[in-house]
């Protein structure tokens, strides 16, 4: 009955996962202040306060105050000019902030947590102040998989992307300044329990990070990884439920492949969605209506919201008011696949492939 | 995830209330598309003896 975790927002991206997973298994982050300083070059006028609708008077982020820190840092040299450390800020910017998604995060502007798109140990980033952007998972997959030995294969793969050293980050590394792990543990009581109950999805993880290692460059593995961990807690809020629930039979996810919208199995792909939302819905209701009661959060909309950014659910706009059916993109397949495939196994006849349920259970 | 290439899906779609799917006309096409599209991204060949093989990996296909 009790979840096992309490999912503290719903709207959970990839790329906030990722984060959380990262900060879990270092157990912290940096607060990478300079850096943020140099990406974020854009002037911003503050937005409440006494100086509301005009630039800080004292923002660091300014041209001039930014120059000259560097320079009293001795990140400068006397030969670069202030306008050539503008190019360089929008260079470090462009990259740092390739999905639009930096902000200023700093005084004097409002805290705001950065998840840098990125696996570099050293850019592991988030808002101290601020209640994780990834709900929580972070914490639930880390200390779930490090409950299992498979799961500490997945765990050890983490780590060997995380050490490496990306460009991205030898870019950014003369902004880093010497700073301390800014410590976040959450302790996690459940944890055998839900390995328990994932070890086959915990399996197939293992099956991935397997795959994936020496076959692609870090920021694929790192991407493709991330999608299998995204599938494996939309998987474990669905198994979970269910077991509290006593629900007869597993709710399926029926992907549909025709591309005809009009066909019947578009439409009970449709349903399978329906389903599993009303199945999480259901155990919200059965968590509040315990004694005592339990919040574990909004887990349908995580499923909804997570399961599109995973590329599993379509339509993916979050206005389209198209029914929602299950057809996964090509790196989902992709990680669908290599998670099927133990380490010995190269080719699989079709009809063996495991990509559902029952036989094909190694997911879902 | 369900794509529908058991032989005993027919029967748990059934029990999952997903309503008149045709063995033939939806399921069987549906896992169709499935391998098809396994072959467009070359993750799936056919092979000479009429068997579709599954690789993790393009470079595994013969």
């Amino acid at each position: 009955m009790q979840p096992p975790f309490k999912l503290k927002r719903p709207k959970v991206k990839p790329v906030h996962l990722a984060t959380g997973v990262f900060v879990a298994r270092q157990g912290g982050f940096f607060q990478l202040k300079r850096l943020n300083r140099v990406a974020m070059h854009q002037l911003k006028v503050m937005t409440t306060g006494q100086h509301k609708g005009r630039v800080h008077p004292d923002d660091p982020y300014t041209s001039e105050k930014l120059f000259q820190e560097l320079r009293d840092a001795g990140v400068l040299s006397d030969r670069v000019s202030r306008e050539q450390m503008e190019i360089v800020r929008r260079a470090v910017h462009q990259f740092i902030a390739n999905d639009q998604a930096a902000f200023h995060g700093y005084w004097p502007h409002r805290p705001f947590g950065n998840d840098y798109t990125t696996s570099d140990t050293r850019l592991v980033t988030m808002d101290a102040g601020h209640a994780p952007t990834d709900g929580g998972l972070g914490v639930l997959l880390v200390s779930a998989l490090s409950a299992t030995p498979e799961g500490n294969k997945v765990l050890i793969g983490i780590d060997s992307i995380l050490a490496a050293n990306s460009a991205l980050g030898d870019l950014a590394s003369p902004f880093f300044e010497e700073e301390e792990l800014t410590l976040r543990t959450v302790p996690f009581p459940d944890a055998q329990e839900l390995a328990t109950l994932m070890a086959p999805q915990t399996a197939a993880l293992s099956n991935l990070t397997a795959r994936l290692a020496d076959n692609f460059t870090l920021e694929t593995q790192a991407r493709l990884l991330v999608l299998g961990l995204c599938l494996w807690v939309l998987t474990c809020i669905l198994r979970w439920s269910e077991r509290a629930c006593a629900t007869p039979f597993p709710r399926l996810l029926l992907a549909d492949f025709s591309q005809r919208p009009r066909r019947p199995v578009r439409r009970a792909s449709w349903i399978s969605v329906v389903q599993a939302r009303r199945q999480l819905t259901d155990y919200k209701v059965l968590c509040e209506r315990a004694d005592p009661p339990e919040s574990p959060g909004n887990w349908a909309d995580l499923f909804d919201f997570l399961g599109k950014r995973a590329g599993l659910i379509q339509p993916r706009s979050d206005t389209s008011r198209a029914r929602k059916y299950i057809e996964p993109m090509p790196d989902t397949i992709r990680v669908l696949l290599m998670s099927c495939f133990r380490s010995e196994e190269h080719l699989l006849p079709f009809g063996e492939l495991r990509v559902g349920c029952g036989k094909l259970g190694l997911w879902l | 995830m369900v794509v529908g290439g058991e032989p005993d899906d027919p029967q748990r779609f059934r029990e999952a209330g997903f309503g008149n799917l045709q063995e033939d006309d939806d399921i069987a096409a549906n896992v169709t598309a499935f391998r098809e599209r396994l072959e467009d991204l070359q993750l799936a060949v056919r092979l000479s003896d009429g068997e579709h093989r599954c690789a993790a990996l393009p470079e595994d296909l013969p």
